[in-house]
């Protein structure tokens, strides 16, 4: 058989395992979830707990003593919150973009990864929705943020971007959420049949809502399922955007930019693919899904990871050219500032880890290598974090008046606030990965080869 | 984090140190920028403040957790009370301040003083203007003095020993020793305080001194040079003081003289002389300032041309110019050995004196010795200034036949064993005396030892009695300011804590225990009264009330002679002594000599444990919180050293350990170093380094051939200004009198693009707007306004650590920046409060609205609002905004609560202040306008970083007002608002600094027409 | 299989997302009512004091002027509590043995001040001014109700800050004639609509929104 697909051109090679029969598809799956607990996990979730733990007691101390815990002061206002806030926001993106965009345009290799990375976007956007209030002077006031009617007959500043803000992620929040919670419908539904006590059929039943797998059902769901997806779609662009707005609304040099709603969207899919394809390739081993993630899975996203690095290298080159073209002296200073000033080695990383790294890219062998996809991957995570540290930090401690500059340093509890949340974020994935089926069998059981093909 | 006062240089990080480096390096632009920073990134992680869980902790947690459930906005007021007097005292409404005339001293130096009291807590203090010292203004000291009197660190309980003891006890002990010395004629007693300017107080120790014949007086100021005092002094006997006409002089060369900041009489120096700085087209004339000096002072730092010379080359360097203005001499002419910078210096110095004969004067500087005094007042004399530029007022000495002895020889008798017994009041020489360890041995060998201070020192320590002495608004007394002038002192409030004002403590000792401080001056002033003129009980009534209430005593109800009696006297030509003394060796430069100087902020020491001086940035350095030895980027090069490097200085055995400080403009091979640091009985604990160790007497205050090592350490110090450079950014515009005042400059001045905003204008309100105007041309960088302003608005202090985080609270900052050739820079000083911008940055993006524009024209900052997001703060070009990054007010410590200024809120953790133009000044002149039907009169409104400014340089008012004052500035040539390319439309503008170097071929000719 | 849910099960879902969806508006329109409660502002609460005093009995009863106790309000932004002495001037003459006013003849005697605890309370960050309320026309009773009828003291209004915009906003609807600012029970004529055009005019009352003016 080989050979006659060869000779058919047009045919491309399918998106999973050949071999993959509908059967498997709800054994292996599901049997990570009902398989008994192993000790991987067991150690991987506790260490994540641990971090858990210490994000806890970062964010008591930081209660209890004040903002001033932290490296930020004047004319550095900003620190670590935000750089992480921006961060994290820009690693959720790579889950809508998959689920909704790649959806709408039929691109069925999707599939097989869509669910795992709404979780990541779930669950990336609950860790960047801590910090906006966390860096609060007064954190107890958070909600004068929104709008309500209070009795003092005053309400929030509408023409401030951190406002917008609060619309942009809890709009996200709540719309990636419920894709997620639909997609999983069915699958609750399988998982309630496969279910050996009453009790688990009772829980999973629950959340399968009833789901009978009808024609009439399919039919609603599959339209609910498109209408999120176009629902999903615009926050994609808009999210990353209005973030974006926090900066280029300040008239700070480096941060007042009109290039920067395109080349932070560009940015936040670059780093939540990168950050997919960090925990997909040890989840993949690990659990043996290489007939659903296979090698042609990695090497698109290997490709859009180059594509996406092109744009923020783009943008970069821009920053730099119009702040030369532009004659503004401000705007001259800063950008030499960031490659030759004290911070010049935020610089250097950024350009390493966003620039260059993606280039590897361009070959095949480098795309399909795993262990060089999984270094790049994790190289570009680092990179988009300190691009974000540049963008705020650097810009801020140089600015108009040279009386006032200073310079800025993380202090312990930053690092501890930071790690913390990557201990959020890794504790719900491990507990995802454990209790719900990570992967969308309903979806896969689509993909699985026609055993037509083989009478042939 | 409890009171910021008590926060130790020793337990910090090494951050920031060589940030200064970077400065200069950028002048030089030899390292790139990248090397500069080195040494930032060596500590990556640390903590702020170690974890202390304290009570507060505790609480905060538990609020913090509340906090969490959102309920600390929703929980209603805590329940309150009102108490009511007993007996209500007259004239005093509750809500309205009322202001108390006095004065203050501090060294030689008395300033008169308005004293402003919100129900009987002094608050705040405000220059007289009736007061020829003060003029309206005050000096940073005047500022502080409110904290100290409010300092929970204060002496308060009378000691014998280590054991509280009483008044009555020391009353007791007082009459034994009373006994004794009736027996001996007070053998053997010695009495030993600061500079006396309070008549009655010398009236009190001359009854002291007649009473006990054999008893004796010695003064002692730490920071005061003895000799010059008598220094070619016109006559012998009690010596005149010279009193300087700044405004008077055309030209004036000063012998590093700090006349603008450090010497008696300064705030009307300072006042003069910006007089003579505005250039316009009415008064195109302006003064040339010519100083030579060590390091830059704040006097230095306006001059027009300035040389920075050794201070042990400044002899030679008079010696030269009295040689240059032709005077005769023997000896070889001196001018051989001095540098071609130098003698190009003192030609041209010559030749402007010459040029304005009888409108120039020399000044020598105060701690030069009484050579370089003879030699100024001779040229002064020669010069023909007598009497024009410079006057000379009686010295007080109280009728007094003899002057008070010196501390050296009250030490010697001490050591002679020939002292049994000891009263010190307020001054501490084991402490701040060369050889401070010597005076201590030599106080062990005192039978006897008294000690009435503010607070317990050093010396209280080594002593068996401790008075805990009232501060000057506790107490009545009177005071003689630098040209004569006196005033009464008078109390605001009871001691706080039962302490006794000096004049008690004396008055006991003659037996008088139950003589009040406000018996022994009224008496004294109705004895003087009496002396000069036969005179009715009710005309001294009348006399005094006046007197109290104009802070000045005006002689003329009682007395026919002003006691200003300054008079003009030619001073005695003793020529040959003179002659000989004209040409003093030119020091070889290759030895390394020390200078000493009293700190700019904390003088001698006496304010170590005032956190407002501590952390106020020391003029041109903007260090805080500890002190550096100065040294100039030559000798740091030579020497291998950065900014912050620790060293071991060595001086004949001696040694101490201290950073060094790199200071464009400094002299090379000096090396500064400033008293009155690291003190250990001090409020904060020891801050800074004590540079005593290297003194020693005929050596106080400069020596030749110390050692310096490196130690190979950084030692963080807390500048407030890291970066003193300003980038070719239009910031400071600095130009010469010329360019001041040709058309061209003008018109290029005036030219701007036009600017767009994309909000709406918005409309223009009726009522007044609002505005402040600068001009650098007068501001001196004294930091009088930033100190001010603290006071005014409750400002927190925040410690060392949290400067070094660049944390620092103050709302007006004063930049200093270098310009040119870093050896001999231009200086420049400006002060930035908030712009008050029309379209402030800071406004669009606080999403809680908590800073909004007010109809007249101000940014609001509204504290109970604001969630503290700092947006803001990154969003403010000028970078004027301070964040409360923890709970710095204090709100605990109750004496700190008797400070605070009723009509400003006292923020908590967590909000972003700034300031407000005094707003609550604005408000309450509003109000009183509108209840009395009276419409605010220009001028009516000052802010207090105005008032307190000792050159007028900030003018506040209402714009919108073409007439006020305010408008007329910003309609000069001169203004210009700062980076007004951002169309922020500033309400605070600035007026160009104007320097007057003059053009030399011009002068050149002249001076040789002059001199030959 | 058997089935896993009884049928009712789904009326009871549904419910519950109905019940959710309610259960917060409910919520919401609760809290709004609770910080505008007098439960929640302490309005018409009388508190504890060392004397009972009745302002009915010396403001309506005894018809004494408010400006005889609190006599900087006019001159003051504190209108002033009357010392023990001022109560003294009567007191010292009627009712001089009545038990309760013993706390007053003590605090003479030993010249201990006497505790009253705070009825109408402003928050420290709030700076309000007696003397140009008065000024403007704006009755005591505008801000401290009907004193007149409170045998004691409690508070007449919320003092909450939508409360004092209400006026600041637009003083028309409260200014009052400068002789009716002490009278309780003002009665405008013809109407406050007329009446305060009228006076808003004549005694230039423009109060201002700004925060600066009460927040400093």
């Amino acid at each position: 058989m080989p050979a006659l697909r060869q000779l058919d051109p047009l045919e491309r090679p399918p998106v999973i395992g050949e071999d993959v029969r509908y059967e498997d598809v709800n054994r292996r799956i599901a049997g990570i979830v009902t398989a008994p607990t192993s000790k991987g996990w067991l150690i991987g979730f506790g260490v994540a707990f641990l971090f858990v733990m210490l994000f806890m007691a970062a964010v008591t101390y930081l209660f209890a003593r004040g903002i001033g815990i932290w490296g930020v002061n004047v004319p550095v206002a900003w620190g670590f919150a935000i750089v992480n806030f921006v961060w994290w926001i820009g690693i959720g993106h790579a889950g809508t973009l998959i689920s909704a965009i790649l959806l709408l345009l039929h691109q069925e290799w999707r599939t097989s990864i869509n669910r795992f990375t709404e979780a990541m976007t779930l669950f990336a956007v609950a860790c960047a929705g801590v910090f906006p209030i966390l860096h609060l002077g007064r954190p107890w006031f958070f909600y004068w943020l929104f709008p309500y009617p209070s009795e003092m007959q005053i309400w929030p500043q509408f023409r401030s971007p951190l406002m917008w803000d609060v619309f942009a992620v809890s709009t996200y929040g709540t719309v990636s959420l419920l894709f997620w919670y639909v997609g999983l419908i069915p699958d609750f539904a399988t998982m309630r049949d496969l279910a050996q006590t009453r009790g688990k059929r009772l829980l999973w039943g629950v959340f399968a809502l009833g789901w009978r797998g009808s024609a009439h059902h399919w039919k609603q769901y599959q339209m609910a399922y498109l209408l999120l997806a176009g629902l999903a779609t615009p926050l994609v662009v808009s999210v990353h955007s209005i973030v974006s707005l926090d900066f280029s609304v300040g008239i700070v040099p480096g941060w007042h930019s009109t290039i920067f709603p395109p080349y932070f969207v560009a940015g936040a899919i670059f780093s939540g693919f990168a950050m997919v394809v960090t925990l997909i390739l040890p989840i993949r081993h690990f659990y043996h899904l290489e007939d659903f993630i296979t090698i042609r899975h990695l090497d698109n996203m290997a490709k859009i990871l180059l594509v996406t690095g092109l744009i923020v290298g783009y943008g970069y080159l821009m920053e730099t050219f119009i702040a030369w073209y532009s004659g503004n002296i401000f705007e001259r200073f800063m950008v030499l500032n960031r490659i030759f000033g004290p911070y010049w080695w935020v610089w250097a990383i950024v350009i390493f880890c966003n620039v260059m790294t993606p280039q590897i890219f361009w070959s095949k062998r480098m795309r399909v290598n795993l262990p060089v996809l999984f270094a790049a991957s994790l190289a570009i995570n680092v990179g988009m974090w300190v691009e974000r540290y540049m963008i705020v930090v650097v810009s801020l401690h140089r600015d108009f008046m040279p009386g006032a500059w200073g310079m800025y340093s993380g202090t312990f509890w930053d690092w501890s606030t930071l790690l913390g949340t990557f201990g959020l974020f890794l504790a719900l994935l491990f507990l995802f990965i454990r209790g719900i089926p990570m992967l969308s069998m309903a979806e896969l059981r689509e993909l699985v080869p026609s055993p037509r093909k083989e009478r042939k | 984090m409890g009171n910021p006062v008590f926060v130790q240089i020793e337990n910090s990080t090494g951050r920031q140190a060589p940030r200064y480096w970077r400065t200069l390096a950028e002048y030089r632009n030899k390292e790139s920028l990248a090397e500069q920073s080195s040494a930032e990134f060596t500590h990556a992680i640390d903590d702020p403040s170690p974890m202390q869980v304290g009570r507060r902790t505790v609480l905060s947690y538990l609020a913090a957790s509340a906090g969490l459930a959102g309920l600390s906005a929703c929980t209603s007021l805590p329940e309150r009370e009102i108490v009511p007097f007993v007996q209500q005292p007259e004239y005093l409404v509750p809500g309205k301040p009322r202001y108390y005339a006095t004065a203050m001293q501090m060294g030689d130096r008395v300033v008169g003083l308005l004293a402003e009291t919100h129900l009987g807590r002094p608050t705040k203090l405000e220059g007289n203007p009736s007061h020829p010292a003060s003029l309206g203004a005050t000096g940073i000291f005047a500022q502080a003095e409110i904290l100290t009197l409010w300092d929970p660190d204060r002496a308060a309980t009378v000691r014998r020993g280590r054991n509280t003891s009483t008044w009555a006890a020391f009353a007791i002990e007082a009459g034994h020793l009373r006994e004794r010395m009736q027996r001996d004629q007070g053998r053997g007693f010695r009495l030993l305080t600061g500079a006396v300017r309070s008549p009655s107080m010398l009236a009190t120790i001359g009854e002291l001194l007649r009473q006990f014949p054999e008893a004796r007086w010695h003064t002692f100021e730490a920071a005061r040079r003895e000799e010059p005092a008598a220094a070619g002094s016109p006559s012998s006997g009690n010596p005149p003081v010279p009193v300087y006409r700044i405004a008077a002089a055309d030209a004036i060369v000063s012998l590093d003289a700090d006349f603008l900041h450090g010497m008696p009489g300064s705030l009307a120096h300072a006042r003069e002389f910006a007089s003579r700085r505005r250039p316009s087209a009415e008064q195109p004339s302006m003064n040339r300032l010519y100083v030579a000096e060590p390091t830059p002072s704040v006097t230095g730092s306006c001059a027009d041309h300035r040389l920075a010379a050794r201070c042990d080359s400044i002899p030679a360097i008079a010696g030269v110019l009295r040689e240059e203005l032709g005077l005769p001499s023997q000896g070889p002419a001196a001018s051989r050995g001095l540098g071609a910078e130098a003698r190009e210096w003192v030609r041209k110095a010559a030749a402007d004196l010459q040029r304005n004969r009888g409108r120039s004067l020399v000044i020598p500087g105060e701690f030069q010795p009484a050579l370089v005094h003879q030699l100024a007042n001779q040229m002064n004399a020669f010069l023909g200034n007598e009497g024009s530029t410079v006057v000379w007022a009686d010295a007080d000495t109280g009728g007094l036949s003899s002057e008070p002895g010196t501390l050296q020889s009250l030490v010697e008798d001490m050591e002679a064993g020939a002292v049994n017994t000891l009263l010190i009041l307020d001054t501490n020489p084991a402490y701040s005396a060369p050889e401070a360890k010597r005076v201590a041995q030599a106080m062990e060998k005192v039978a006897l030892r008294l000690h009435a201070g503010l607070y317990e020192t050093e010396t209280s320590r080594l002593c068996h009695w401790n008075l805990p002495m009232a501060h000057f608004l506790e107490s009545w007394g009177d005071l003689r300011a630098f040209d004569g002038t006196c005033s009464i002192v008078q109390p605001t409030i009871r001691p706080l804590k039962g302490q006794k004002p000096a004049l008690e403590i004396l008055a006991t000792v003659l037996g008088a225990p139950l003589m009040t401080d406000a018996e022994i001056v009224r008496n004294h002033w109705r004895r003087e009264a009496a002396s000069n003129r036969e005179s009715e009980a009710a005309e001294f009534d009348l006399f005094w009330r006046r007197s109290l209430r104009d802070g000045v005593i005006r002689r003329g109800i009682l007395f026919n002679s002003e006691v200003s009696a300054v008079g003009s006297r030619a001073p005695v030509e003793n020529g040959p002594a003179v002659g000989r003394a004209v040409a003093p060796p030119i020091p070889s430069d290759s030895k390394i000599e020390l200078v000493f100087r009293p700190d700019p902020t904390l003088y001698d020491g006496r304010y170590a444990s005032n956190g407002w001086l501590q952390e106020l940035p020391k003029p041109i350095t903007s260090l805080t919180w500890g002190n550096a030895a100065l040294i100039s980027a030559g000798t740091a090069g030579r020497l291998g050293l950065e900014s912050g490097d620790a060293v071991e200085i060595g001086l004949g055995g001696r040694s101490i350990e201290i950073p060094v400080w790199i200071v464009p403009g400094h002299a090379e091979n000096s090396v500064v170093l400033h008293l009155g640091n690291g003190r250990e009985k001090a409020g904060g604990g020891r801050v800074g380094v004590d540079v005593n160790p290297l003194r020693t007497w005929g050596a106080e205050w400069n020596v030749r051939g110390a050692t310096i090592r490196k130690l190979g350490h950084q030692v963080p110090l807390a500048a407030r200004q890291h970066h003193q450079n300003m980038e070719n950014r239009d910031l400071i515009r600095s130009w010469t009198l010329d360019e001041a005042l040709s058309k061209e400059k003008a018109a290029s001045a005036a030219l701007k693009p036009e600017l767009l905003s994309l909000y709406p204008e918005r409309p223009v309100r009726d009522g007044p707007q609002w505005g402040m105007s600068i001009d650098l041309s007068a501001c001196i960088g004294c930091g009088a306004c930033t100190i001010a302003c603290q006071a005014e608005n409750n400002i927190s202090v925040v410690g060392a650590e949290e400067v070094r985080r660049g944390r620092i609270m103050h709302w007006i900052r004063l930049d200093t920046y270098f310009e040119g050739d870093p050896s001999a820079p231009g200086i420049y000083h400006q002060p930035v409060p908030c712009m008050q911008c029309e379209n402030a940055p800071c406004e669009v993006v606080c999403p809680v609205g908590a800073t909004a524009h007010s109809e007249e024209g101000l940014n609001q900052m509204v504290y109970n609002r604001c969630v503290g997001t700092r947006y803001c703060s990154n969003n403010c070009p000028y970078k004027v905004r301070r964040f409360n990054f923890f709970q710095y007010a204090d709100y605990e410590t109750g004496s700190l609560k008797g400070q605070r200024n009723p009509d400003v809120s006292v923020r908590s953790r967590g909000v972003m202040e700034k300031c407000t133009y005094c707003v609550q000044r604005i408000e309450a002149a509003k109000i009183r306008s509108k209840v009395n039907d009276q419409p605010i009169a220009d001028g009516q409104i000052v802010t207090a970083c105005q008032q307190v400014c000792p050159t007028e340089a900030i003018v506040f008012g209402n714009i919108a007002d073409p007439g006020s004052k305010v408008s007329r500035a910003k309609s000069g040539s001169r203004n210009y608002t700062l980076l007004d390319e951002l169309n922020t439309r500033p309400r605070t503008s600035y007026l160009a600094c104007v320097r007057n170097p003059g053009n030399d071929l011009a002068e050149l000719r002249e001076s040789e027409g002059g001199t030959v | 299989m058997s089935q896993l849910f009884h049928p009712a099960s789904n009326a009871l879902s549904r419910f519950l997302i109905a019940g959710a969806l309610c259960g917060i508006a409910v919520i919401s329109t609760l809290a709004y009512a609770y910080f505008r409660s007098d439960y929640f502002t302490h309005r018409s609460l009388t508190q504890q004091q060392p004397i009972p005093f009745s302002h009915a009995h010396h403001v309506s009863g005894l018809g004494i002027e408010c400006q005889y106790c609190h006599t900087t309000v006019e001159v003051s932004s504190y209108a002033g509590i009357p010392n023990t002495e001022t109560c003294m001037s009567c007191h010292s003459q009627i009712w001089t043995n009545a038990a309760y006013l013993a706390p007053l003849r003590e605090s003479l005697r030993t010249g201990n001040r006497l505790r009253w605890t705070r009825v109408n309370d402003l928050p420290d960050y709030v700076f309000f001014n007696h003397s140009i309320h008065i000024k403007k026309g704006i009755g005591c009773e505008s801000c401290h109700g009907r004193v007149d009828k409170m045998p004691l003291m409690s508070k007449g209004h919320s003092l909450q800050m939508g409360w004092c915009l209400d006026c600041h906003r637009d003083p028309g609807k409260f200014i009052r004639p400068r002789e009716e600012v002490y009278s309780m029970g003002y009665v405008p004529n013809p109407s406050q609509e007329v009446v305060g055009k009228k006076l808003v005019a004549a005694y230039d009352a423009k109060p201002k929104t700004d925060c600066y003016t009460c927040h400093r």
